[in-house]
């Protein structure tokens, strides 16, 4: 399969990055191409316009301040994972980062490509003639949900590892746009809707992810569920973070639903209590609420659903190990 | 002791094993013609339909497309790997089948031009009701898919040998069992690609082809484009994995051709991923119920099989595959009583072809896994089962087969002992445990002459050998193999031999790599070859040598008198003194070889001897699970195999090592999933073989016999080692939890989904 027709820019700064997204909405960015190039050779996206943020300079650091940890949405994976303070102090994402694909999506692919790549879904994550033996899906630019079997939604799911690791570490982005830049919580550039997975204003770019300090004050761990020790997706994917001095504990999933969730009714009923067996009896119940599973991959739901349980007890249950 | 080989039996790296490595190696997609074009497949985007008009107007309009084809456009003439079989044009005429089948193609200057142009033919379907499931597709009433063929069933087969009714009363325990047996891609990491050149003043299309079968292709290609074969030309490059995959010709060959011929230009198709999982061949899905009586000890009374296999949209190899799966049940334990009743169904569906095994893999799972249900029920244990019921050399086998060598029973011992079975089966903590699985697999097929192989063997003036064959090396190391033993008769080292291969225009006619028979047919077929030459060089350079040829050996590099190896002369050395005698020059040795057979049979009708011999093996294995996520992690397989004296034991390993990962796909991860008939996970990413990581800790013990009609005692190494990995997984996983699965894949889904029914 080749690529369909595009032109292509490499700005050298980011305001000028932000002007051609402002100029031409149909345009698209691309750091490592690991998500976007199949998608297009599928024909299942096909933006007029790449815009490679290859040539932006200073967006591929990890840089310890004295508030945070600040990574360069540029960042390989690899980069990130081998960076001895997240190796050490913040393990959820160094197991989510090393966790990615094979060790080429690692080397190719960036931390702000991941948090921001497509939903997937299995009627849409394939070639254009394998679609075309169904009306076209709502996602691709048709009406109809495959999934839900509805018109005008989408049901795509997001499967990025790295995401659940820095919502359960409360991270923020900086979104940089033509005229400045702003911070907001990790949580609010996902929009829950399929289509447009992602809730990031025309023109900006996420340019860098703000870890705080407190994030490395604990305990945390990112389980991953998958067919093989190698290559694939999450089949369902949980970090957990729990804070050493406040008790306080973070949960977040991915693979569930068509965005990264926290899972805050079990974050309530953690609210100071012990780990525990006790405790553990309700972790179920309580993360099964917190996503609406659909059948948009070949795994099967009840699996799904077990897999979440069984991932955020574990987790809880490591975590209970070291306090 | 003095080793009895130089070359033979000697753990040798592949000869393009270098290249390989390298990136030098080329396969077919890696060709690049002059002013090729390049080609794509219009394919049907629905299950079941009528074609009422193809519109190629738009598609050869656009600029850079040189050429489109329809199937009204080709000649009317149906091709398949079988004759009797012969179902299918390169380009469907009038219907669709399946969501895949091939109804146009285009070809470009580019190949995206290409494949923009296949998306501008425009076909208007009627819609026809579709079936995609055998048991449905052979009701009264179910959308005919072939016309003509009554309930789809395209081939039946119905076999009994002995009184199965009078075995069943004799019995003590009789078990009936269903069993499924999913569909399985071959997944070659190599795509399917064909490159075409045409040379008009020679009215020759010569065809590069990532094929495992260069002279049937031939074969095929000219039927179907009406021409002479002698006007075909088949070329096998490198090719990256078959696994039988590549034994029938595809639209990619056709069309390539096709184009080549019409516009004078070279032509490459080279097929997606997804092309290669829905538009070429799977393993046939199988429906099998079991039904087998024992006496109170073990011994196998009686056996009866009802199959349905999920033929796909077309026959490709089914009449065989049945056969097989049929005959095959009568090794590697002895079943003086067998009725077999099996159909090949039609569906809406991929096609099944030949796959590693070729229709024995799902019967064996079947078979292995009710011996361990039936050990349990009598009280006995699942090994001593298995070495009780073991076929013995010479002994009469009711479907005919000569068994000349046999190292089952000792195989069985030694996988047991090589997994720990006395020590481990039944005592393990709950979620771990062992099994077991045996096979038996012919080393090619005697049935037919154009079975045979020729080998040209030559030595030149500088004492270099060049050796001419048309075995199709496809990964395995056939190419190795073969030089192996040219060497080993003439006493010359792996480096003095040069291979050709594969080349219908250049090498000798051979049937290609299908049915594990290339090891056993090409190289009799080399060794004699080489053997001629020896016979004459030794005949020059006796007198020299004050002895008689018949006391010569040649080993090492020196021709020399046996037992007294001081009185002796180098083989470039005997070469001159060949060509200082003004012999004729170069030194060649012909031969043609086929497997010696009193009683032809294809197995269709008659029984017969399938095959001049047998491989044995058993397989055991360790797994764990984890009954939290049902995930099973296979932690060690151990393989005991007979495949007589092994030519190139590194390279036996690496089939049995294949084995295991097909093996463990087959138990535990692959599943070609349809919904509607659509694939549904046709890529990598999705159907999700096991890969490196997943692959176990494996020991290969070699059960040595002599077989007198292979090659230095050879027998196969390819195929039979498919057979008993899955359900040596699968037994274990019932020795770790206590269930019994009688359906493949064993998902952590419905491991988990057991574990709760069992509370």
């Amino acid at each position: 399969m080749r690529l369909p027709k595009f032109d292509y820019r490499r700005p050298e700064r980011i305001q000028e990055a932000c002007a051609i997204l402002l100029d031409q909405p149909c345009a698209k960015l691309m750091a490592g191409g690991t998500d976007l190039l199949v998608n297009m050779k599928h024909r299942a996206e096909t933006p007029s316009t790449i815009v490679s943020l290859k040539a932006l300079p200073d967006l591929d650091f990890v840089q310890k301040t004295n508030s945070a940890l600040r990574i360069g949405a540029l960042t390989p994976l690899k980069k990130v994972y081998n960076d001895p303070f997240v190796a050490a102090k913040l393990p959820a994402l160094a197991i989510a980062a090393s966790s990615v694909g094979s060790y080429h999506h690692q080397t190719m692919g960036t931390i702000g490509g991941n948090l921001c790549q497509q939903t997937r879904c299995k009627y849409f994550n394939q070639s254009k003639w394998w679609r075309s033996s169904r009306p076209l899906c709502f996602k691709a630019g048709g009406e109809l949900c495959h999934v839900a079997k509805r018109e005008g939604v989408c049901y795509s799911t997001y499967c990025g590892d790295v995401a659940p690791a820095l919502l359960a570490f409360g991270a923020e982005v900086i979104l940089t746009g033509a005229h400045g830049l702003r911070q907001v919580p990790l949580e609010e550039i996902f929009s829950g809707d399929g289509k447009t997975p992602l809730k990031i204003g025309r023109g900006e770019i996420l340019t860098e992810i703000v870890i705080p300090n407190q994030a490395a004050d604990g305990f945390s761990t990112y389980g991953k569920s998958a067919n093989r020790g190698s290559i694939d997706f999450p089949i369902v994917g949980a970090a957990v973070w729990r804070s050493s001095s406040t008790g306080e504990s973070r949960i977040a999933l991915t693979a569930v639903d068509r965005k990264p969730v926290r899972a805050r009714r079990l974050e309530d009923f953690l609210e100071g209590k012990q780990l525990n067996e006790e405790t553990f009896q309700a972790v179920d119940g309580l993360v099964a609420k917190e996503s609406r599973l659909m059948p948009s991959s070949i795994d099967s739901l009840s699996y799904k659903r077990k897999l979440m349980g069984l991932l955020v007890q574990s987790a809880l249950s490591e975590a209970r190990g070291g306090e | 002791m003095e080793k009895q080989f130089s070359v033979v039996g000697r753990r040798l790296p592949m000869l393009d094993a270098a290249a390989k490595v390298n990136g030098s190696a080329q396969f077919t997609d890696d060709l690049m013609l002059p002013g090729m074009l390049h080609g794509k497949i219009l394919r049907s985007r629905l299950p079941h339909a009528k074609i009422l008009n193809v519109d190629v107007s738009k598609a050869a309009r656009l600029r850079g497309v040189k050429g489109v084809v329809t199937g009204a456009e080709i000649p009317d003439r149906q091709y398949g790997i079988v004759p009797k079989a012969r179902d299918e044009y390169a380009l469907a005429k009038g219907k669709v089948r399946y969501i895949g089948d091939e109804i146009a193609a285009v070809c470009a200057i580019d190949q995206e031009i290409a494949e923009e142009a296949v998306e501008l033919i425009e076909v208007d379907y009627e819609e026809l009701p579709s079936v995609f499931d055998p048991l449905d597709a052979i009701k009264e009433g179910a959308p005919i898919i072939h016309e003509g063929v009554a309930n789809n069933t395209s081939f039946a087969i119905r076999k009994e040998f002995g009184d199965v009714e009078g075995a069943f009363a004799a019995s003590h325990l009789v078990s009936e069992d269903s069993f499924y047996s999913q569909p399985v891609n071959h997944a070659p990491l190599e795509p399917h690609s064909a490159v075409a050149q045409h040379d008009p003043i020679r009215g020759q299309v010569v065809l590069w082809s990532s094929t495992q079968i260069p002279f049937f292709l031939r074969r095929n290609l000219a039927a179907t484009l009406q021409i002479p074969e002698s006007r075909v030309r088949v070329i096998k490059p490198k090719v990256g994995g078959g696994f039988g995959q590549k034994i029938d010709m595809f639209a990619k060959d056709f069309c390539a051709a096709w184009f080549a011929m019409k516009l004078g230009k070279p032509v490459k198709f080279t097929y997606e991923r997804d092309e290669v999982f829905i538009g070429t061949r799977q393993r046939h899905p199988m429906y099998l119920k079991v039904k087998t009586g024992m006496t109170k000890d073990g011994k196998i009374l009686g056996q009866q099989f009802l199959a349905y296999a999920d033929g796909g949209a077309y026959n490709s190899t089914a009449p065989t595959m049945m056969a097989l799966s049929c005959f095959f049940l009568m090794v590697p334990y002895h079943v003086p009583n067998l009725l077999y009743e099996g159909y090949h169904v039609y569906t809406n569906k991929p096609v099944g072809g030949a796959m590693r095994g070729h229709g024995i893999p799902q019967a064996r799972f079947a078979v292995e896994r009710q011996l361990d249900m039936m050990a349990e029920r009598l009280n006995l244990d699942p090994a001593e089962i298995r070495w009780k019921n073991s076929i013995k050399a010479g002994e009469p086998h009711p479907g005919g087969f000569v068994i000349n060598t046999c190292g089952f029973a000792e195989s069985v011992r030694a996988a047991a002992k090589a997994i720990g079975w006395k020590e481990k089966r039944g005592k393990l903590p709950f979620g771990r445990g062992v099994g077991l699985g045996g096979a038996s697999f012919p080393s090619g097929v005697t049935n037919m002459s154009h079975i045979s192989s020729g080998a040209v063997v030559q030595v030149g003036q500088d004492a270099s050998v060049n050796v001419l064959t048309g075995a199709a090396d496809i990964g395995q190391g056939a190419e190795t193999v073969i030089a192996q033993i040219v060497a080993e008769v003439l006493g010359v080292s792996l480096d003095d031999v040069r291979v050709t291969a594969a080349d219908t225009g250049a090498t000798p006619l051979d049937p290609g790599t299908f049915g594990s028979g290339v090891t056993v047919r090409a190289g009799n077929a080399a060794r004699i070859a080489a053997e001629s030459v020896k016979k004459r060089l030794f005949e020059c350079v006796a007198d020299e040598l004050e002895a008689n040829p018949e006391d010569l050996v040649a080993k090492d590099g020196v021709i020399f008198v046996t037992g007294s190896p001081e009185i002796n002369i180098p083989f470039a050395k005997a070469l001159k003194a060949y060509q200082y005698k003004d012999l004729p020059m170069p030194l060649v040795g012909r031969a043609s070889w086929m497997a010696d057979t009193s009683e032809p049979t294809t197995l269709f009708n008659q029984p017969g001897n399938f095959s001049p011999s047998y491989s044995f093996m058993t397989q055991a294995a360790e797994v764990e699970v984890d009954t939290k996520t049902g995930k099973v992690k296979v932690i060690k397989m151990a393989t005991a195999h007979d495949c007589g004296r092994p030519i190139n034991p590194m390279l036996v390993e690496g089939q049995l090592e294949g084995s295991i990962a097909g093996g463990m796909g087959q138990a535990l991860y692959e599943n070609v999933i349809t919904e509607k008939g659509q694939v549904m996970n046709p890529s990598f990413l999705d159907y999700g073989f096991p890969t490196t990581l997943e692959v176990p800790e494996m020991e290969s013990i070699d059960i040595e016999t002599d077989d007198p009609v292979g090659p230095f005692g050879a027998k196969e190494a390819g195929e039979g080692t498919q057979l008993s990995p899955a359900p040596a997984i699968v037994n274990a996983i019932y020795d770790a939890i206590g269930v019994h699965f009688n359906e493949l894949p064993v998902t952590p889904e419905r491991i988990l989904k057991a574990l709760e029914e069992r509370k």
